[in-house]
This record gives C-alpha cells, sequence and structure tokens, in this order.
C-alpha cells in the first residue's frame, strides 16, 4: 500500500504548489492527471523521495519514506524524458542490466510482447522519442521492484504503442502499485483508478468513469463537451451508432 | 559532492521585476564585471565590500534564499576547497580564496536570476556586437538550468535504477554525467534545428517587444560598483 499523507509542497518559498494531497494507492495501475502545472511530477518526485514536503508524509507498506535511499531497493521511476533513465548504450544492454539488478521477469518475454527485438542493437540515441519510452517502461518491468512510478509514459507514442504499455503493465506488473502522471486521456481511461490534481489538490480519485463522469473541469475540451454539444442540439446520443457520430462531428468541424 | 537538485531549483523562474531587475543589462553587467574584476584583488577589505554589496541586492530582488540554497548546493564543494586549500596555503589565503569563491557565486547569480537573457541579447545586439557571438554565448547560458533539471532528475531516476549511490558525498555520478553530456548535445543539435528555423542566424533581425531604460538606479549601482574597483585598483 501507498500512503500519500496531507502532502504540503512549495519551491524556494513560491506559492504552493500541492496544498494537503492524500491519496491511498494500492496494487493496481493509477493514474494521476491533471492541468499542466498542477503539481503532478512534483507529486511523484515526493513519492519516490527525491523531495521533502513542507508538510505532511508518503508511506510504502507503512513505512515512512525519507529520501531517495529509503525508497531505492522499492521504487522504480522513469522521468518524463526517459533518456535520463536508460543508460545504454544499446538497448539491449539497457535491458540486461535492468534484469540484472531485478531479476524475476524474463527479458525475452517483455521483448516478444512488446515486439522490440529489432531494437536490441541499436544505441539509445539512435532510438525515437517513443522508442525510448517503450524501451524506458520494459526497463522499469525488468527492475522488478514493487512500486513504478511513471512520467507522462505515453508521450510520443501511437495508439498501438499506448496499448502496448498499458497491456504490457497489466501483463507484468500485476503484482505491483504502478503510479503516474499523465494529460493522456485514454491512457487514463485504462488505469484501475484516476486521481485528479488540480489547484494543488486531489479533487476526485476513482473508477476512470467516475472521474470522467464527475470532473467537468478536465474534460471540457473533449469528447464530453462535444456529445453535451450534440445533446444540446437535440440530438439523442443514446441512440446513436458510430456512423452517426462520425456524420455529425464532420458537420460540427466544418460549421466551427 | 554537488547537490543537483537543490541547484537546479536556484534556476527556476520567478516572475519578479523590481528595481534591480529593472535595471539596464548593459549597466547591470558592467556592475558585475567591475565587482568581479575588484575580487580579484587579494584582499578581504574589498572581497567583503563585494559580499556585502551582491548580498544586499539579493535581498532587494528578492532572491537571497535561492543563492543561499545555491551555496548549501555546493557546501561539500566548499569544504573540499577549503581543505586542498589548507593543505597548500596558509590560513589567511584560505580564508580569501574562499571569501573569493562565495563572493564571486553571489555576484554571478544575483546578475543571472535577475536578467532575463532576451533584454541582454537585445542591448548586446544594440551596441553592434556580432549575434552569433551574443546568441551563441546566451543560449549556452539559458541551456545550463534545464541541463541542470534534467541532471537532477537523471539522477533520482538511476539511484532508484541501482546505477547511482544516493549518497551525496562518494555517489556515482559517472553514471549520470555521461548521460548529461550525451544529452547535452542532443539537446544543443535541436536547439541549433529551432534557432535556424526562428532566424536566429547572423543575418537575421530580431524584434524585441520589450524596451530598455535606463534608470537612476542602474546609473548609481554601476557607479558604486566602478568607485569599488577604483578602490581595489588603488590600495594595490
Amino acid at each position: 500500500m501507498l500512503s500519500i499523507e496531507n502532502i504540503w509542497y512549495r519551491y524556494n518559498n513560491n506559492r504552493w504548489v500541492l496544498r494537503g494531497v492524500s491519496l491511498n494507492l494500492s496494487k493496481g495501475i493509477h493514474s494521476i492527471i491533471g492541468p499542466n502545472g498542477s503539481g503532478k511530477t512534483t507529486l511523484l518526485r515526493i513519492i519516490i523521495g527525491a523531495l521533502k514536503p513542507q508538510r505532511g508524509s508518503v508511506r510504502v507498506f507503512g513505512e515512512v519514506v525519507k529520501g531517495l535511499k529509503s525508497t531505492a531497493n522499492t521504487m522504480v521511476y522513469v522521468p518524463s524524458n526517459p533518456t535520463m533513465f536508460l543508460v545504454g548504450p544499446s538497448v539491449g544492454d539497457d535491458l540486461r542490466k535492468a534484469w540484472s539488478k531485478g531479476g524475476g521477469i524474463d527479458i525475452d518475454d517483455i521483448v516478444e510482447f512488446l515486439e522490440i527485438r529489432h531494437l536490441l542493437q541499436k544505441k539509445i540515441f539512435e532510438l525515437s522519442e517513443g522508442q525510448r519510452h517503450i524501451v524506458s517502461v520494459a526497463s522499469s518491468i525488468l527492475l522488478n521492484r514493487r512500486i513504478i512510478v511513471l512520467d507522462e509514459p505515453t508521450v510520443g507514442l501511437d495508439r498501438e504503442h499506448r496499448e502496448k504499455v498499458i497491456r504490457v503493465l497489466r501483463e507484468f506488473a500485476r503484482d505491483k502499485i504502478v503510479v503516474m502522471a499523465s494529460n493522456d486521456l485514454r491512457l487514463a481511461m485504462a488505469c484501475d483508478t484516476v486521481a485528479y490534481l488540480n489547484n494543488g489538490n486531489i479533487t476526485i480519485h476513482g473508477s476512470p468513469n467516475e472521474v470522467l463522469i464527475r470532473n467537468d473541469e478536465f474534460f471540457n475540451n473533449d469528447l464530453l463537451v462535444i456529445l453535451r454539444h450534440m445533446a444540446n442540439r437535440g440530438v439523442n446520443i443514446e441512440t446513436l451508432n458510430h456512423r452517426d457520430i462520425i456524420e455529425i462531428l464532420g458537420r460540427l468541424l466544418c460549421s466551427t | 559532492m554537488l547537490d543537483l537538485r537543490r541547484i537546479a531549483q536556484t534556476f527556476m523562474v520567478e516572475g519578479k521585476r523590481t528595481a534591480i531587475h529593472n535595471t539596464h543589462p548593459i549597466l547591470k553587467i558592467s556592475g558585475t564585471a567591475a565587482l568581479f574584476v575588484a575580487i580579484l584583488f587579494p584582499n578581504i577589505l574589498i572581497i567583503s565590500i563585494v559580499l556585502i554589496v551582491s548580498i544586499a541586492e539579493s535581498l532587494v530582488a528578492g532572491v537571497f534564499r535561492r543563492i543561499c540554497s545555491f551555496l548549501w548546493g555546493i557546501r561539500y564543494f566548499l569544504i573540499t576547497i577549503t581543505v586542498l586549500s589548507l593543505i597548500f596555503y596558509p590560513p589567511k589565503r584560505v580564508l580569501i580564496i574562499l571569501l573569493r569563491v562565495i563572493a564571486g557565486s553571489v555576484l554571478v547569480l544575483c546578475f543571472v536570476l535577475t536578467t532575463n537573457m532576451m533584454d541582454l541579447a537585445q542591448a548586446l545586439d544594440r551596441l553592434g556586437i556580432p549575434s552569433s557571438i551574443t546568441y551563441a554565448t546566451l543560449f549556452s547560458i539559458g541551456l545550463i538550468p534545464p541541463l541542470l533539471k534534467n541532471a537532477s532528475n537523471s539522477y533520482e531516476a538511476l539511484v532508484l535504477r541501482g546505477e547511482a549511490s544516493p549518497r551525496i558525498i562518494g555517489g556515482g555520478i559517472i553514471t549520470p554525467l555521461a548521460l548529461l553530456v550525451a544529452h547535452a548535445i542532443e539537446r544543443g543539435e535541436k536547439l541549433a534545428e529551432v534557432l535556424a528555423s526562428k532566424f536566429f542566424s547572423p543575418s537575421g533581425e530580431r524584434t524585441y517587444f520589450r524596451s530598455l531604460n535606463i534608470t537612476v538606479y542602474g546609473i548609481i549601482q554601476l557607479a558604486f560598483k566602478l568607485a569599488v574597483l577604483i578602490f581595489a585598483l588603488t590600495s594595490m
């Protein structure tokens, strides 16, 4: 169990970035969403012990996190720039190094699952941003820690690879706590729970559907608004099939 | 040896506008240069004056806490310098060396934290300094904060990966450093492409959106700092 208890944090005496954040996360995949600058990365860095909150504490399986030293054997953290996580020099070397420190999970299984065999001989700096994200997720799983913390793991990934990231975490990190900060709605919808962080606080935490229904702030520019817009125009959205939706969306796009 | 997290946080941008922030960049850089030359003289009194002036300015500009945080971040480096110096030099000279490092750090940080680099570019541009030199220098300086942030992030990730030690003293710095250099090169290449696409080339003419004014404070601070330099020169 990962318990975040009443965390308050601010940088250099500026405004509070986090204002009393509390969250309890058990085994499963959890997403922290929120607008840019809402404090998602700061919260992740507090969880791993890189930042010390001014108030509150983080407990990992009952023990208070007291810096990176205390989490070094329990957690793995992949920053939003995965280049800073991959030690290479080649993809194969990187995966082997991660496996040698973790063990328990077969490299070949993950390589096959993610279909990255063709990347094994490549140097890290020859990879695209998206490929680096995929490899970093694979390495983080191979390290076999009880908690995996990922910052924006799907930036630069196409739909197929984004789904693969979720599937690989479901397949190989079933018994772990996976926490990720993301602005990717589709990723959030595939998680077990979603926490919405805004103005330094978690305003909603629940299943993706629950958050989608209750949250007007984050989804106000997305499909929900379009559906509401259609409903306001007298369209009965419950009886629509996908062809109707595409046609109406097309008309809406042309009229705006 | 270096507390990268603390150092990176020093350079986080703040939107403050004080008299020191509003000082014309050329007057400010001239004053800073004058004081920098002054601390090169091995005179405790002059170095102390520079330190006091720099601390006063940083207090007015509201960046003093960040400078203190930076100095705390390099505390082990300062201790190492002190210990090594004590082996080779007498205590008075060690004191001068230490004061010089601290005064120099406060002086330069106060300038960097209160100066918009694009304002400085504009001022240098108007003085007729080739933009290839100006931009190359300023963008290199501008790359330091994001690189420090990356270094800090990288260090955290690598500690948890087991590739670096969580201890500040004696921690495995080679891997994060190698990654940082590789990343800096990659970032530099991308930056060059971006700049070329935005006409930051020697032949490109820039439009600046902020006007720079010479304020009374700017002139007074420069006069005072030049006086300190003259005092240093005459007291040799």
